[in-house]
């Protein structure tokens, strides 16, 4: 009874009543040798734990065949463990059924005009003419099919507002928007509530910059958009200008087929980027900030002292940046999703011409550090140079940006053998007309620009790491139900 | 003889050595669950089969932790699984008084009384935390254990019981 001298009175006068009421039934005398008695029939205290290990171990020992199927069982049901994850993750051969059993997903992007051979499994279920717009596929071999554009209009439906069910089905906006004019055969993409940033590149040579520009605005202003920049060079008279128009999405095919038409196409390329998961992953993350703001404002009219308030105001002002961040970043993307991009290169014959090709690729990849090693490889070889490499790690996502310049020759072959280092999520070429017009150049000219992305099943390491555990989990469940059980019947 | 060389020897089935045990701990074993069946039949069953369970067990039970809480654990479980098949309704504290002999109410009858009323009025779990703090002296994280809840909850329910408590008996 050393603790009750550390009681105070009242604790004092409990325990004091609990002791007298106790002390009612004090141990009868006959209790040790009824005990004892009981103690004698049980017999032996049960094994110890390690006593039960060993009696275990001998079991199995003596029954092989037993052993080696409850082995078996183990082994079957920490393997399925760790491989179904990956299986339902996607990955390579399951991709493509999934795909063709819902056409909407991952369509990437917008390309239109006649599909090459390059034609992929799966893209019959867009169902799609020769000479109509179609739907760019991310192959399994980590490939877009982008192909030239030739004519037509596309809509870009876009539905912020429904990210919990971009995935699964379609938003209402987008599967009764008023896509196809039957008229010029024009259809649109199915966007399914993706979010996704179009842009695209022509190069035109033209006999009079200053006139194509002008025409140029014309065409802008007609389709509801505008020049966003415009710079020329050669002085009065120029002969050579740069323009980035934007025009609603839905003009954009429109107004990339007229300003092909202010003279002769060197060169153009569609792209397309689907930034669904960003516009989700930043409005999850404005919504929570603002959620701490209004917590925190609550907090700053309970604040009590001079310092709780200066905390408060602080942490306010960073979650207030913070949500200026945010919305400036999604207001930003949202722009770039609501107005196509045209990059116009204007030129003058002469001026044209010597336009190396150029790329850029994103890419996800299990291995970022290995892709790296080999994209370097490759292109040292093939007699390029490697302009620069930066491996940052953000959110624990490993990303490595790798620009390299290669042959103009080896562009082509460079490209391809790039895309197969993972699966390709967005892909721009920038190509003056075909390759093999251009002069034999023996300087590394033709940037490649490649985004390598660490891929979501290696980022989740620990579902495979966790995998064996939840099996042990649920062995162990089962052996102590069963045991529980088996001891409820003998009682 | 020290607890954990009882305990080792009743591991290799020394029934003197657990005599030992029985006898240091049974009168806080059978006090507990008289205090809550109120029957000292019942309570003396309950406590004698909890022993048993305690034999029976006592080889999965590791040498080195306290065995008292162990034990109460044990009775607790013992005792709440008695009441659950009986369906019987705890007996209040507040008919204690009855029962108690002339001259143990003779002690300190004004304090007691004042405990007795302010148990009266406690909830059941709250009484139940009292017991096992102040009688069976149990730590707070030994009565967590013993009645299967968190820590903090055995804090906040001995906090809330000892300060109504006092506000009766310092009235």
């Amino acid at each position: 009874m050393t603790q009750s001298n550390s009681y105070d009175n009242t604790e004092r006068a409990i325990a004091a009543y609990f002791g007298g009421v106790a002390g009612e039934a004090p141990i009868s005398p006959g209790f040790w040798p009824r005990l004892r008695a009981r103690l004698a029939v049980t017999g032996e205290p049960g094994p110890t734990v390690s006593e039960k290990l060993a009696t275990l171990w001998q079991r199995l020992t003596a029954r092989p065949l037993v052993a080696a199927t409850a082995a078996g069982v183990v082994a079957l049901a920490l393997v399925s463990a760790i491989t179904l994850p990956s299986l339902l993750d996607g990955d390579s051969g399951w991709k493509l059924a999934s795909f063709a059993a819902s056409p909407d997903e991952d369509a990437v992007s917008g390309s239109a005009g006649p599909r090459g051979p390059a034609g992929a499994p799966g893209d019959s279920a867009t169902t799609l003419s020769s000479d109509s717009l179609s739907v760019g596929i991310r192959l399994n071999d980590g490939q877009d099919v982008v192909n030239v554009t030739s004519g037509g209009e596309f809509a870009l439906d876009f539905a912020l507002e429904n990210e919990t069910n971009e995935r699964t089905s379609a938003s209402p906006t987008t599967t009764d928007s008023p896509l196809p004019s039957p008229t010029t055969g024009q259809t649109a993409l199915e966007t399914s509530g993706r979010a996704i940033i179009s842009t695209s590149s022509l190069a035109i040579e033209v006999d009079s910059v200053p006139s194509a520009i002008d025409q140029l605005r014309t065409i802008a202003n007609s389709a509801g958009g505008f020049i966003e920049t415009l710079s020329t060079t050669g002085g009065a008279d120029p002969d050579r200008g740069n323009a980035i128009v934007r025009v609603p999405g839905s003009n954009s095919l429109t107004t990339l087929q007229r300003v092909k038409e202010l003279g002769t196409v060197i060169g153009e390329s569609v792209g397309s980027n689907d930034v669904t998961e960003q516009v989700i992953d930043l409005k999850a993350r404005l919504r929570s900030e603002e959620a701490k703001e209004t917590s925190f404002l609550e907090l700053l009219g309970r604040a009590n002292s001079v310092s709780d308030l200066l905390s408060i105001e602080r942490e306010l002002s960073r979650v207030r940046t913070e949500i200026e961040r945010l919305t400036g970043q999604l207001s930003f993307i949202e722009q770039r999703v609501d107005l196509a991009t045209i990059h116009v290169n204007f030129g003058q014959p002469d001026n044209l011409a010597a336009e190396p090709p150029s790329a850029s690729l994103a890419m996800d990849t299990r291995d970022v550090d290995d892709a790296v090693t080999q994209l370097k490889a490759m292109v040292l070889q093939a007699g390029g140079e490697v302009d620069s490499t930066s491996i940052s790690l953000n959110n624990g996502v490993l990303q490595a940006f790798v620009a390299v310049r290669v042959l103009p020759a080896t562009f082509d072959d460079t490209l391809f053998r790039a895309a197969q280092l993972g699966d390709v999520t967005a892909k721009e070429v920038r190509q003056p007309g075909a390759t093999s017009d251009l002069p034999e150049s023996d300087e590394a000219t033709a940037r490649i620009t490649v985004t390598l992305n660490q891929s979501e099943s290696t980022r989740n390491w620990w579902v495979w790491a966790g995998a064996p555990g939840a099996a042990l989990a649920v062995i162990l469940l089962l052996a102590g139900t069963y045991r529980i059980g088996r001891a409820r019947n003998r009682a | 003889m020290e607890d954990h060389t009882a305990v080792a020897l009743s591991r290799k089935g020394d029934t003197e050595a657990f005599r030992v045990l029985v006898e240091r701990y049974g009168p806080v074993l059978q006090g507990t669950a008289y205090l809550t069946t109120k029957d000292a039949a019942i309570a003396e069953e309950l406590t004698q089969d909890a022993l048993l369970s305690a034999w029976r067990g006592i080889g999965g039970f590791l040498e080195d932790r306290p065995i008292k809480p162990w034990l109460v654990r044990i009775v607790v479980n013992r005792v709440l699984e008695h009441q659950r098949r009986s369906k019987l309704p705890t007996m209040p504290l507040d008919d204690a008084p009855e029962l108690r002999s002339p001259d143990r109410v003779a002690e300190e009858v004004e304090a007691r009384d004042a405990v007795t009323r302010g148990l009266a009025l406690l909830d059941e779990d709250h009484r139940q935390v009292l017991m096992l703090r102040y009688f069976a002296e149990l730590t707070t994280q030994e009565v967590a254990e013993s009645l299967g809840c968190p820590e903090g909850t055995v804090k906040s329910r001995l906090h809330r019981a000892t300060a109504e408590l006092r506000a009766i008996i310092g009235e």
